[in-house]
């Protein structure tokens, strides 16, 4: 297993590199590249922007360029914020808790639901249930999700006034109780998409399950049905599913900005919007790589996760 | 008699038979044929409404200011400078429909390409163009989206463009893993061996019998680009207005939610079919087009 | 022949196909099985060895995809009309079953001496520690080196020889009184196959169980067997005793079938012997009229096999043969 573990640690430096690649040509698509915040500021003229420019060493060749700004993420110097000035990862830092408590709360909301929707309409395939819960995924991957929460707003905060519509706390409370008052809209919108997606993967892995052998000898055991489908099928269900959770990252993080967006949830995709509208570049970069690596970390921390839920990896 | 002295039988007679398999079992995919209603319904009343429909999407109808649905002339209501929703709606499908379409084409033309490349030439190219794949793949595609939309002049074209660069990825995936296991097929190889260019014996000999998963790939991807598009508008990077899209028509809703609702829920629900149609269209498709469903 | 344990009377298994066809899969089935005894099932493949053996258990899948007639006695029980918990009872501790599959058989994210326990567990009502220590027990009863070890192993730790014993131990667990073994040996190298076998032969002559053993293989048959019954088309086509079935064979088909095997070759891992009758087994959805084997048959008589369908005739005592011209076969043999 260690030599499983580290290939993939090289093949996830390997694709940090080309993550970095990408996100440097798309920080030199940015009009004015990185220069843009001293473009938009009044009264700036071409020789000033362009002695900035030489300060910033810009008028040196690319790859260079690229090296030094490379070197100064990797020693998590990220640039700091147009806004305020403070240290981009700082920012990110102080946001990144809101987004994994949104994250967390949905993610286990939808693989309960979801591991239950996807047995039952495995071990009542073709049923009505199935077909319904096979629609129904289905129409759930394709509601807009910022609608959803538009139409979740006006129903269960404006209508029937039983949960806030922003915010991830109420200033002077802050207790247990407040703060999953706040996520209840939120999650319940972010939750709609990966049950969605969680449901159709576990129904797929018990149907491939359950045509197996071993379920038959737990069977023939005599054992009831509700020991075979827990303790033999389920479980051998569940294992892949970790390495779905792990590329279902990028969706649920999208995710994540849509509901933040709509509830204005103090999150990294608040943040990111925000930065958006000011133009603030540097954080927007920042969230952009740090999503990136995000992605990556999770998917290898699946992939590890994996390899010790599995018996049949060795874990020599 | 075994199988081995059958003559091999040319590739043009089973064709038919499979695609005509193909497309009764599509026909018959309820969902799918639901999928395709819903489509028709759209498309044609955004590009036919607007002639039989008897309000223009622009005129201003002070008096019928948030006028409510079905209370008054305006079928769906009004907004707040009394334009007719109902004729906004089918102006903005004409939009969102076509950034879809037209982004789907540009992602699935740059997906096959690059997965055709990928897939067919293997080794140092195709390993760097998949961990190119694999990269994007590593930001969340709204993020990416955003960033460029935010970056980049907005237009319709723009935003198509964007729209296609951040979902070309997984019929590059879907293209790169076909082309890898036909290109050692018989035929790949016959035509190898004598001599056809790297060029006829892609487009020739291996696309044509890849088609099928990219077409189904290309379906959900207009799904996801008419998703893309609506968010992009609603938060205002995407088409601005005065052209309206589904996205941004939900964008100046928002601010009428608690008065005006019916602003919000009809552009969404547009939105909800179309990707809704798309994919149960795609989702017929895939099950239509399988393979091993043709012993 | 002392009292039977196992009784079979009638058995029939139709499944329904999607398209609301049905499919006639084992047609009148006829047997007893007395305590110490073996009793082979033969048969080319697609026969239905495995659904009788499963229709025993109850293990095919519910009513509308698949329906079962007749009555299936254990020491008088009707098995087909216990409740479903009843049933769960019986299975795994009054009749057990070995799959022909070791590889595929026992879960892999389980260990072994878990997967043995917990039919203990569940049967007996013993503890954790019991149940466990009992694993042990029976893996060292089965042969496995180290049990104690061996116990804490994964499946996939193990060849598939001591895979088999595993399930031939897990089938053990409960002390039953009828042990199915569906081609136990089949997918096994040729000296593992020995080995099992002889396992399966020492176990029998220990506990006093009945087997009902599925085969291919008649060499296996020959070795292992008291009484053979010979399936064709989801029917008994002949049952006999072993040694008047392999010198006498009455039926067309198990001629067939033995005049095939080169007997010094008894444990040969491939079965040229089954394949070797000109001609396939009938689709069981349409069915030949008349004798079901007619089609291949070469004592076949046209206007008489492919019009009347032959009854299961005792051709002598404890020798039952179904064919309308067993006579005439036996004379030209
Ligand atoms: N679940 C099922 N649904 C429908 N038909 C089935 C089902 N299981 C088995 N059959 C059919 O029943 C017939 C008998 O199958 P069975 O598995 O009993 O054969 P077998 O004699 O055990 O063959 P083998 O030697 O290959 O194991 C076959 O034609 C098979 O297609
Ligand atoms: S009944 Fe006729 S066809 Fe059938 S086995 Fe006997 S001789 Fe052959
Ligand atoms: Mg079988």
């Amino acid at each position: 297993m260690m030599r499983y573990l580290g290939s993939r640690l090289l093949q996830s430096i390997l694709l940090l590199w080309i993550v970095s690649l990408i996100g440097f040509f798309v920080l030199y698509l940015a009009p004015g590249g990185p220069l843009a915040q001293f473009a938009l500021t009044p009264g700036m003229t071409q020789e000033q922007l362009a002695r900035i420019a030489h300060q910033m060493g810009l008028d040196r060749p690319l790859p260079v360029q690229y090296w030094e700004w490379l070197s100064r993420l990797l020693i998590g110097d990220w640039g700091q914020s147009y806004r305020d000035s403070q240290p981009v990862l700082a920012i990110i830092g102080s946001h990144l808790f809101a987004t994994l408590l949104l994250m967390g709360a949905s993610t286990l909301l939808a693989m309960i639901i979801g591991t239950w929707i996807g047995v039952l309409g495995a071990i009542r395939r073709y049923s009505i249930f199935d077909y319904l819960a096979t629609i129904g995924a289905m129409i759930g991957l394709s509601i807009p999700t910022f609608w959803f929460g538009l139409i979740a707003i006006y129903l269960f905060s404006v209508k029937l006034p039983w949960f806030p519509a922003g915010n991830m706390y109420t200033v002077g409370d802050a207790s247990f109780l407040d703060y999953a008052h706040h996520l209840v809209l939120p999650c319940l919108v972010l939750t709609l998409v990966t049950v969605a997606i969680w449901s159709r993967y576990m129904r797929s892995a018990m149907l491939d399950v359950q045509g197996q052998d071993f379920i038959r000898t737990a069977r023939a055991k005599g054992l009831p049905e509700h020991v075979v489908l827990r303790k033999h099928a389920m479980r051998n269900a569940i294992l892949p599913m970790i390495t779905v959770a792990g590329l279902q990252i990028p969706t649920i993080l999208s995710g994540a900005l849509v509901a933040e967006t709509v509830f204005t949830w103090p999150g990294m995709g608040r943040l990111f919007l925000d930065s958006l509208n000011y133009r603030d570049y540097p954080v927007v970069m920042g969230v952009l790589m740090f999503s990136a690596v995000f992605v990556l970390l999770g998917n290898l921390l699946a992939d590890v996760l994996y390899a010790v839920a599995d018996p049949r990896i060795r874990l020599t | 008699m075994s199988e081995a002295t059958l003559p091999a039988q040319p590739i043009e007679d089973i064709a038919p038979a499979a695609r005509f398999r193909a497309v009764r079992r599509f026909v018959r995919h309820r969902l799918a044929m639901v999928g395709v209603v819903m489509i028709l319904v759209l498309v044609l009343g955004s590009f036919l409404g607007p002639h039989l429909y008897p309000f223009d999407d622009l005129r201003i109808d002070m008096r019928n200011r948030f006028q409510v649905p079905f209370m008054g002339p305006h079928w769906l209501g009004a907004d707040p400078l009394g334009r007719d929703l109902m004729a906004r709606l089918m102006t903005a499908g004409q939009v969102s429909l076509a950034v879809g379409f037209a982004a789907m084409i540009l992602s699935t033309l740059v997906g096959t390409a690059i997965g055709a490349v990928a897939g067919f030439y293997g080794r140092a190219l195709g390993g760097a163009l998949m961990r190119f794949v694999d990269a994007m793949l590593c930001f969340p595609n709204i993020f990416l989206l955003l960033t460029l939309a935010a970056f980049i002049q907005p237009g319709v074209w723009t935003i198509t463009a964007i729209i296609a660069f951040t979902s070309w990825m997984e019929v590059a995936r879907v293209v790169e893993g076909q082309f890898k296991t036909l290109r050692e097929r018989d035929f790949a190889i016959a035509a190898m061996m004598i001599g056809s260019s790297d060029a006829r014996i892609i487009f020739a000999e291996i696309l044509p019998n890849a088609v099928a998963p990219i077409v189904v790939a290309a379906t959900l991807n207009v799904a996801r680009a008419i998703l893309l598009e609506s968010y992009v508008s609603f938060l205002g990077y995407g088409i601005q207005p005065p052209l309206p899209s589904w996205g941004n028509m939900l964008n100046s809703a928002q601010q009428y939610l608690t008065s005006a609702p019916w602003l919000a829920i009809f552009p969404g629900l547009a939105i909800t079919a179309a990707v809704t149609g798309f994919n149960f269209i795609g989702d017929g498709l895939r099950d239509a087009l399988d393979p091993r469903l043709d012993a | 022949m002392t009292q039977p344990i196992l009784s079979v009377r009638g058995l029939n298994v139709r499944f329904r196909g999607r398209g609301g066809g049905e499919v006639h899969v084992v047609r009148d089935v006829d047997f007893e099985l007395a305590a110490g005894q073996t009793l082979a099932l033969v048969g080319e493949s697609g026969s239905g060895k495995s659904v009788t053996s499963l229709a025993l258990m109850r293990l095919l899948p519910g009513e509308p995809r698949c329906r079962i007639g007749g009555r299936v006695l254990l020491e008088g029980r009707d098995l087909l009309y216990l409740t479903e918990a009843g049933m769960r009872g019986v299975r795994g501790n009054e009749i057990a079953m070995i799959f022909q599959e070791p590889m595929t058989s026992l879960n892999p994210v389980h260990r072994v001496g878990e997967q043995i326990a917990e039919s203990v567990r569940f049967h007996k009502g013993l503890g954790r520690r019991d149940a466990l220590d009992r694993a042990v027990e029976l893996l060292e009863l089965v042969g496995i080196p180290d049990p104690l070890r061996r116990a804490q192993a994964f499946p996939h730790e193990m060849s598939g020889g001591m895979r088999q014993r595993v399930m031939i131990a897990i089938a053990l667990a409960c002390d039953p009184k009828v042990l199915i073994a569906d081609e136990p040996t089949t997918a096994l190298d040729v000296t593992i196959q020995a080995q099992v076998l002889e396992l399966l032969r020492d176990l029998q002559a220990r506990t006093g169980m009945a087997m009902l053993f599925i085969t291919h293989n008649l060499g296996v048959v020959a070795e292992i067997a008291d009484r053979v019954m010979v399936m064709y088309a989801g029917r008994i086509v002949e049952q006999a005793a072993v040694d008047p079935l392999f010198a006498k064979p009455l039926m067309p088909y198990t001629r067939g079938l033995l005049g095939a095997v080169p007997r010094l070759d008894i444990f040969a891992k491939e079965k040229p012997p089954l394949t070797s009758i000109p001609g396939a087994v009938p689709d069981p959805a349409h069915p030949p009229k008349g004798c079901a084997f007619n089609p291949r048959c070469t004592h076949r008589q046209g206007g008489l096999c492919d019009q009347r369908t032959p009854p299961l005739e005792a051709a002598q005592p404890g020798h039952d043969v179904r064919c309308l011209r067993w006579r005439e076969a036996m004379e030209a043999a």
